[in-house]
């Protein structure tokens, strides 16, 4: 190296003496204290998320269901009907006058009849008991009195009765509601007089 | 099975350690007078993303580069591009050059080199004042800047020449 790159090296050397080492550990140590350690959190909030995911579907599972499980309205319904027949099938309607296409008009938004021959007697709602979103009606057929259960379809869940029950569950569609009977004997002839009205 | 993320002490250890050469590096970019302040977003940037660094391993070159991009973008941020006519103002009188950050007076450095200096690529620069000021081999300036060494030395050497030849071109026309 010859003499004017020395002086130029001098020069910049003068020029470009960085701080003492010192001041890059205050640096630093002023950085890590101003942002704590962000890590720590990191590694929690999953297990974080984890306990909170838990802690709602416990609750979400133990909360009561606005959705309707089929052996649960199946024992819902098996309740009203054995309300109903201590009762002696006797109309107890929560409508001062019923009337079939009128009620399920306002309930359903769905219309449903009986059919103009139609051998069963409807006599009439049945409201001592909650029966879920349906609607319980009585009626007899043949000296035979049974409840038909009325729900839109998009509310069935496809219900079904304890196993330990002697009664028997129809199932009926009609337009856009279902129809359950539920009785001591089959109740099938008594739903298929249920139809919809002619306009 | 150990935390593989670099501690407080680690992390201080080695702004204590590379923190000059950090420093020259941040100096070659940005100048003398802004490099402190480079530095210290180097630190905040690299405490941030620190789980990236591998404890033990090239911290120096990781810094190094956390620095050189932040030094870009500042460089970046300096000079605007003016596409609307509004725009040519802040063009006509733009932020201050490389050079202008020297306190040329306080250095010593004369104004012929402080203009040197300033026709010098970002690269060269960096190369010559880390090999020059802090005695770093062409090896280890090859690593701090991200390329060969023989690009470093390449570098260093023709930053030298171009200082030299603007010196001699100065002291000749004061004659």
């Amino acid at each position: 190296m010859n003499e004017p790159d020395d002086r130029l090296d001098a020069a910049l050397r003068r020029a470009f003496t960085p701080p003492p080492a010192r001041a890059f550990a205050e640096l630093a140590s002023r950085t890590t204290r101003a942002a704590p350690s962000p890590r720590p959190w990191r590694a929690w909030r999953w297990l974080l998320a984890a306990a909170a995911a838990l802690v709602v579907a416990a609750l979400w599972l133990q909360a009561p269901s606005d959705r309707q499980d089929g052996a649960a309205l199946g024992r819902l319904w098996l309740t009203a009907y054995e309300n109903a027949q201590s009762q002696g099938f006797t109309r107890n309607c929560c409508e001062p006058v019923f009337d079939l296409a009128t009620t399920c008009r306002d309930r359903f938004a769905a219309t449903l009849g009986l059919a103009a021959d139609a051998q069963v007697e409807l006599i009439g709602c049945f409201c001592s008991v909650p029966a879920g979103e349906g609607m319980v009606l009585l009626a007899r057929q043949a000296g035979e009195a049974c409840c038909v259960y009325v729900l839109r379809k998009e509310h069935d869940p496809g219900v079904t009765l304890p196993a330990s029950t002697q009664l028997r569950l129809a199932r009926r569609e009609v337009g856009e509601l279902v129809l359950y009977g539920l009785g001591a004997e089959a109740t099938d002839a008594t739903l298929a007089q249920f139809v919809l009205p002619a306009n | 099975m150990p935390d593989p993320t670099l501690s407080e002490a680690e992390f201080t250890a080695a702004f204590a350690r590379h923190g000059r050469t950090l420093w020259v590096i941040a100096a070659a970019w940005v100048g003398r007078n802004d490099a402190m302040d480079l530095v210290q977003e180097c630190a905040s940037v690299a405490w941030q993303k620190r789980d990236r660094a591998t404890p033990g391993g090239d911290l120096r070159a990781w810094l190094a580069q956390i620095v050189r991009h932040l030094g870009a973008n500042h460089r970046r941020r300096r000079q605007p591009i003016a596409t609307d006519p509004a725009d040519l103002a802040a063009v006509a009188s733009p932020e201050p050059t490389w050079s202008e950050h020297l306190d040329v007076d306080a250095l010593a450095l004369d104004d012929h080199l402080a203009q040197a200096l300033e026709r010098l690529g970002d690269a060269q620069r960096a190369a010559l004042l880390l090999h020059v000021v802090l005695g770093h081999s062409f090896a280890e300036v090859g690593e701090l800047l991200g390329m060969p060494e023989n690009t470093a030395a390449s570098h260093a050497r023709r930053a030298r020449a171009i200082l030299r030849e603007q010196l001699a071109d100065a002291a000749g026309r004061n004659r």
